[in-house]
């Protein structure tokens, strides 16, 4: 008898244990997850479309696995919104549009585990341009050197992740700015920039 | 054999009340953080890395992409002010004027985190940019089924949903300084019966 009540005890403690396990692996191993959806949908410094989950009348059509991929829940409507990767081992990333839209627009930075670290909108942005470079504190002093980023607009942001994911989003406030917020939208570029000439001494060894 | 038997009691107590529990507290629980206004409630450390394991995890399983900082602050109404639960059949009127932002987006949703779109033709959502105000620029919007003058937000079907309004480009106090911050009054004007 007393040997149940010492297993039961023990249960309840491995209970416990196993509750806070499976909590702390749900970011990592959760295949629903913003990350792991991206994913599927691109690779590293592809620029994909992000679509709100829906329920639209156009009935009970079955939409395609990379369309389950790409709707995102509680997005919202009043927005397009494009995302892509970025791998900080193999250099800083550029994010950059052409041009400016005078619908606002918002861009956001997260880590692997959907956590937001950095976002900005266009009146914070330098001249309401998308033009920003992430990379670790070594690589954004990497890339002041080596470039003459005083006099471009680029916007540096330093974050302490290998790797991440940016949005950005732009308001369609009106039907008739589809078009042009669309066509911006569709210039963004995220790339890896090459500061190899000052960097190749301390990493050249992550080129495997 | 007793000592297996006591073992495998003991294994499966683990497994299954932890793995439970955990599913219970990641689906059905609800934020640590929230702040309400009304019937409105923000989680504003959820998607930022000082949120709470639980909120990390149902993050993680939903996929959301929650705003920044620097983006805007969302807000959810799931019931009316009189504590009923939002239906997508009923009338509602909102009415009042909202913290400061440079604009809000107002929208429906289901409890899985669809945005409901009526027809073609019916305002799925609003933006305030194109919202009649009155003088002092406080305004009122009509959600429901059938078309209303003034501001409308078309919903479509049946069922429970939620109300999502996002404010963007909002100053920080927005957020941590509830004191003196007002959302608009969700009153029920009536269902269809069809529901």
């Amino acid at each position: 008898m007393g040997r149940f009540i010492l297993a039961l005890m023990i249960g309840l403690v491995g209970a416990g244990l196993v509750h806070i396990a499976i909590v702390f692996m749900i970011p990592r191993l959760s295949d629903n997850s913003a990350w792991s959806r991206l994913s599927s949908l691109g690779d590293y410094y592809e620029v994909v479309r992000i679509n709100p989950l829906s329920d639209s009348p156009a009935g009970p059509m079955e939409p395609s696995a990379r369309a389950r991929r790409e709707r995102f829940a509680f997005a919202d409507p009043a927005f397009i919104v494009a995302s892509c990767r970025f791998e900080l081992a193999e250099g800083p990333v550029e994010i950059t549009a052409n041009g400016t839209v005078e619908n606002f627009w918002s861009a956001s930075i997260y880590d692997s585990q959907g956590s937001n670290i950095y976002s900005i909108n266009d009146r914070a942005a330098i001249d309401g341009i998308v033009n920003l470079v992430v990379g670790t504190a070594e690589q954004i002093e990497d890339v002041r050197t080596t470039t003459l980023l005083e006099e471009s607009p680029a916007l540096p942001v330093i974050v302490d992740v290998p790797r991440g994911y940016v949005t950005v989003r732009v308001l369609i406030d009106d039907e008739s700015k589809r078009p042009t917020a669309d066509s911006f939208l569709r210039t963004l570029n995220c790339l890896p920039i090459d500061i190899r000439p000052t960097a190749a001494a301390s990493g050249a060894d992550r080129d495997s | 054999m007793r000592f297996l038997l006591a073992s495998l009691l003991a294994i499966a107590i683990a497994l299954g009340l932890g793995g439970w529990t955990a599913r219970l507290a990641v689906d059905g629980g609800t934020n640590f953080d929230s702040v309400e206004l009304g019937p409105w409630t923000a989680s504003p450390l959820v998607g930022t890395r000082s949120a709470d394991p639980y909120a990390k995890a149902r993050l993680a399983k939903l996929g959301q992409l929650t705003l920044g900082g620097g983006e805007g602050i969302v807000f959810q109404a799931e019931d009316d002010d009189q504590g009923r639960r939002l239906r997508l059949e009923c009338i509602y009127r909102l009415k009042g004027g909202t913290p400061a932002a440079r604009f809000f987006t107002l929208s429906a949703h289901s409890d899985a985190g669809r945005v409901d779109l009526p027809q073609s033709g019916r305002p799925g959502w609003l933006t305030s940019n194109s919202l009649l105000r009155k003088e002092d620029n406080s305004f009122e919007v009509a959600v429901g089924p059938e078309p209303r003058a003034g501001n409308w937000l078309a919903t479509d079907r049946t069922g429970p949903y939620r109300l999502t309004f996002a404010l963007y480009d909002t100053p920080a106090s927005a957020i941590t300084g509830a004191a003196g911050l007002t959302m608009p009054s969700i009153t029920r004007e009536g269902c269809r019966d069809d529901g």
